[in-house]
Order: C-alpha cells, then structure tokens, then sequence
C-alpha cells in the first residue's frame, strides 16, 4: 500500500483537528512500549518506517535496546523530589509507589514541594529536568515547526495526591474530610500553577499535555459528586488559567471516567485522551462528540494484543464512522503492551492509515 | 421481645449502621456497647459488622457506593475489630474459608488486591496474602504451606496477566489444582480469558470477586 502524504504541516493539522478547523485527516498516532520495542526490534522498526504518518518522527536507531530481547526485569527503587519511595520491577514500565511521604498527617507540618524554579519533575523519575533543557527543546519545536507541547508530568494531581497520601488514606481523606487534604490540594494546586507559568513565560506554546489516571475499569474510584468537592476545582483553577491565555489543554485518564467527562469539558480541557472500552464508545460519543476533541486510545488491553488483525482493521473503521466529523474534534492512538503480535501493530497501523483520510 | 433480646438486636443494629455509614468514630462505641451488653465478639463481627459490609457492598453494586466507601467501610470494620478482637479467646473467630492471593510475577500493582482482601476479610475470610510480583513456585508452596479453600490472583497488565496461567500450570503440575478453587481478576481480564487458561471464576470488581468466593465456601467448594 502506498502511503498517501499530507498537503499541510502535521502541526496544522493537529491543530486544525483540536480547534474543529477541518483538518486534512485525523491525526493518529501508535505509541508502542518500550518491551515490545525490545522484544521486535529491527522489524518494528521497519513497521515504524512503512508507515511515517503514524509514528511521526521515528528515526531508526533512535531507541535503545537492552543486552537481550524481550520483556527484561528491572529491580531497582528511587525516591523522587516529593519523597515518594519507587518501586521497578520491568524495564520500560512505571514503577509503583510504594512507600508515601505524607503517609500520617503529623509528617505533614514540616512537608515541602519541591522548588518549582529548580525544574520539571517527570513520574517515576528521582530528579527534576533543569528548565533550560526543556526550554531548549521547545524552542527546537518552535524552530522546526513541530507542536509545541508543555509536558506536564502524567500524575499530576488525583495521583500525585495519592502518592503522597497513599490510596487508602486518600480515599478516606474524601470522606472524612480533615482540614489537611484540603490544605495539601491547595499547595499541590500551586506547585502546579507555578510549573504552568514557567512554560507560558517561554514562549510560545501550542498545549499542555496533563496525565492523570482516574478511573479504573469498571467505574471511577470516588463518587462524581466526591470528584466535584475535591479535584474538579484545582483541575478548572489550572486549566483556565492556561485556556485564557489562548493555549489548549490536554488531558489523557486511564481508566472508566464516564461519570465525570463533563465535568473535565467544563474545567476546559481541549483535547480528552481516554480509553475506548472501559467507556464505552457510545457513551463517548454521546457525551464529548462535538464538544471536545477526543483522542480516542485505541482497545490496548483486548482487541489489540489478543484479536485478529482483521477485527482490529475493522474496529478502528468503525471508530472513526462514531466519532469523526467533518470539522475535526477526533484524533486516534494506540498505546501497544504485550504480548501483542507484530502482525497485530502492523493491522493497527495500516488502518489507521488507511481510515485517518476517511473524512 | 425480651429486654435483653431487644437490647442485643439494637446494639448490633448500632454495629450495622455504623459500618454502612462509614462512622469510623461511631463503630468503636458500638463495639464496647455491644459488648457490655453480652453480646460475643464473634456474634458482634458476624451479625453487626458484617452485616452492614453487605449492605455497603450493594450500595456498590447499585452505583450508590464507590472505591472510596468501600475502603472506608472496611477501615470502619478494622476499627470495631480492634476493641472486640482482645475480648476473643483462641479459636473464637471462626472462618468461613482461607484464600491466599497475589498479584502476579512483574506485576507491582495492588490497589485492587488490597480492596478484595478488606472485603473477603470483613466477609469471614482469613486471607493469606503473598504481596506483588509473586512468582508461580511462591503461590505453590503457598497452597502446600496454608491448603486455602481459594486461590485468588490478581493483575493490572497485559504483559502480566500470562503470568497467571503459569500458576495454574504449576499448581497442577504440583498435583494441587484440584485441591483449590481459582479465581482471577484485573483490568484486562475477561470471563474468556479466565476459561481459557484453566481458573474457576473471573471477578469483574471486587464486590463480585468476594461474592464468588462466599458462593463457593457455602456450597462447600
């Protein structure tokens, strides 16, 4: 199959898609884990290559392999600039949490974030990225054209909040409603505000890509009325804040966030990368379809890893006959785990291709 | 209804309530009146706590309830536990099953593993838990060291759950599978895939998961 080339730069199409300014195709994009990149190597790449449009910016010898192939063990632990104690055990994976700073309210009194002028923290790592690297890599953006992201670290908030607290306490912080949980999302509101400025003090900026895993499976772990009293504000009091100065808002959840996708869209979220299955995509479209952009993650826990390549092509045609309109508002990925068959990457990126010029 | 009869059946009622309306602060105080008023530990634990872990548990099922409750209508029931349990003599506690359960090798995640072991607890279990990235030998020697009426195993990714297969393997190569009843649950897991490599039950959540295993305990395996 030949592979049909855009007429517009890919950062105006995106941009055309989240704004609903009728984008040339529905940008999609195929994020594969590093253990399968470890495990295919070569003829992934080549997979990567035969289709350029769905993994934008692939260079070959751009990922590094471990000693072996496949999925290796990692057995390491760190501490991060909250104090939250991490926990490896794969290689190319997020760790766990597994030891909590502010475990018991009396550890709090003396708790200190960490200084926002001192750089980005990113999940999972034991030290903040200096500001002048990641202002270097915005402006290499800037320069070449590409999107301009401000990434956020993935757990920002909801998780961030739990990290500190631990599940449990923080689960029973909702409930019981001690004056420190408010206290403490009100310093995290902060942190994070500060972090937002420093990216809208550099320059131009396209969006802010947030990542914060609210759901489960079946459903949302707090009450949408608990998730209104305790997240809702902090997530409106930031997004807005960046929304008013004309930049867009990303937000990716895992999980089953159905109960609270209005919420989200009234707290000015721009584009919602959320999971299809868990949610449900009749429910998806009947809730965010011409509201918000949808960055639909294509079925990564069945249909990828264990279908058949010809249920897979059909499903994503599927997709697209639900949720495209003509003006934009849909974008598709595909976050791939094993024990996904290459031939099962290879279906998922030749439909993308083929249905991404659907409308 | 005799004075003492009636005063049992409100102390426990107390004991139910607090724990359906999550009264961490309350339970306590039910605990100690229920006490004061003749009533065992056992019977305070069966026929008030848990009681009421019932009702929270359709509270879930009915949307009512989320996670959140659920937790904390299991730290409301520790809570209780922790002024009745001194006043129980050895072998008082009498249990309605043992289950041993893990998250499997690779896998580090144990939020859902920790919300089924409060329900099967609050529900008469005793639990025997193996922690995370528990290897297949551990869960064997395991049902060896403990003979639970269940296994129950847990896991968060697609790269982890193929590693539940492995136990089921091993324990039949341990000659040991028919011993025990098997159930899994997590996100990516299906009813198909829990037939497909050999376990007995998938649970959807964790209310279903513990409702499975009281099935299986009551029928007597």
């Amino acid at each position: 199959m030949s592979v049909r080339r855009a007429s517009i730069p890919w950062r105006e199409n995106y941009l055309r898609a989240v704004e609903s300014r009728q984008p040339e195709y529905i940008p999609s994009r195929i994020g594969v884990m590093w253990p399968l990149w470890n495990t295919y190597r070569e003829r992934l790449e080549e997979i990567a290559l035969r289709h350029p449009l769905v993994f934008p910016g692939f260079k070959p010898g751009s990922i590094k392999y471990g000693e072996k192939p496949g999925v290796l063990r990692a057995n390491r632990t760190l501490v991060d600039p909250f104090g939250c104690v991490w926990s490896f055990n794969i290689e190319g994976f997020q760790g766990q949490v597994v030891k909590h700073p502010i475990e018991k309210w009396e550890s709090f009194k003396d708790y200190r974030f960490p200084d926002p002028e001192d750089g980005l923290p990113a999940e999972g790592s034991d030290r903040l990225t200096p500001w002048s690297s990641i202002f270097e890599g915005l402006d290499r953006a800037r320069k070449e054209g590409w999107l301009v992201v401000a990434g956020m670290p993935h757990g920002f908030f909801f998780q961030r909040l739990y990290y500190l607290r631990g599940f449990t306490n923080l689960m029973m912080d909702f409930i019981r409603k001690p004056p420190q949980i408010y206290e403490l999302i009100d310093m995290l509101t902060d942190y994070n505000l500060k972090l937002v400025e420093k990216f809208l003090d550099s320059g131009k900026v396209d969006i802010f890509y947030f990542g914060d895993d609210l759901g489960t499976q079946t459903r949302m772990p707090i009450s949408p009325k608990t998730f209104r009293e305790f997240i809702y504000p902090s997530y409106r009091k930031i997004f807005k804040h960046i929304r008013d100065r004309g930049v867009h808002v990303y937000l990716h959840s895992d999980g089953h966030v159905v109960e609270v996708l209005d919420q989200l869209i009234e707290a000015g979220v721009s584009v919602l990368n959320i999971q299809d299955r868990v949610n449900g995509l009749e429910n998806i479209a009947s809730v965010c379809k011409g509201r918000v952009c949808i960055d639909l993650d294509i079925d990564r826990q069945y249909l990828v890893p264990f279908g058949k390549p010809e249920d897979i092509k059909r499903y994503i045609k599927h997709v697209v006959e639900t949720l495209a309109l003509k003006e934009g508002g849909l974008m598709l990925e595909a976050e791939i785990h094993p024990p996904t068959p290459l031939e099962n990457i290879e279906a998922v990126a030749e439909a993308m291709e083929e249905y991404m010029w659907l409308y | 209804m005799c004075g003492s009869m009636s005063k049992r059946v409100e102390v426990l009622a107390r004991l139910r309530d607090a724990v359906v309306n999550l009264d961490i602060d309350g339970v306590k105080r039910a605990a100690r009146e229920a006490l004061e008023a003749g009533v065992t530990p056992y019977e305070a634990v069966m026929d008030g706590m848990a009681k009421g872990m019932e009702v929270v548990g359709q509270k879930y099922e009915a949307g009512e309830y989320f996670l959140a409750e659920l937790i904390m209508a299991g730290e409301t029931m520790k809570e209780g536990l922790s002024v009745l349990e001194p006043h129980m003599k050895p072998g008082d506690m009498k249990h309605i099953g043992r289950v041993v359960i893990g998250t499997v090798e690779g896998d580090l995640h144990d939020i859902g593993k920790n919300v089924v072991i409060t329900l099967l607890t609050a529900s008469g279990f005793e639990v025997i838990d193996l922690g995370v990235d528990v290897p297949a030998e551990k869960f064997v020697e395991a049902v060896k060291q403990y003979k639970p009426d269940i296994v129950a195993m847990s896991a968060l990714l697609t790269t982890t759950m193929v590693n539940m297969a492995k136990v089921i393997k091993a324990l039949e190569q341990a000659g040991l599978r028919d011993k025990v009843k098997i159930i899994v649950g997590g996100a990516p897991l299906t009813e198909e895939y829990a037939k497909q490599i050999g376990a007995d039950a998938y649970g959807r959540d964790a209310v279903e998961g513990v409702n499975i295993c009281k099935r299986w305990v009551s029928r007597g395996g």
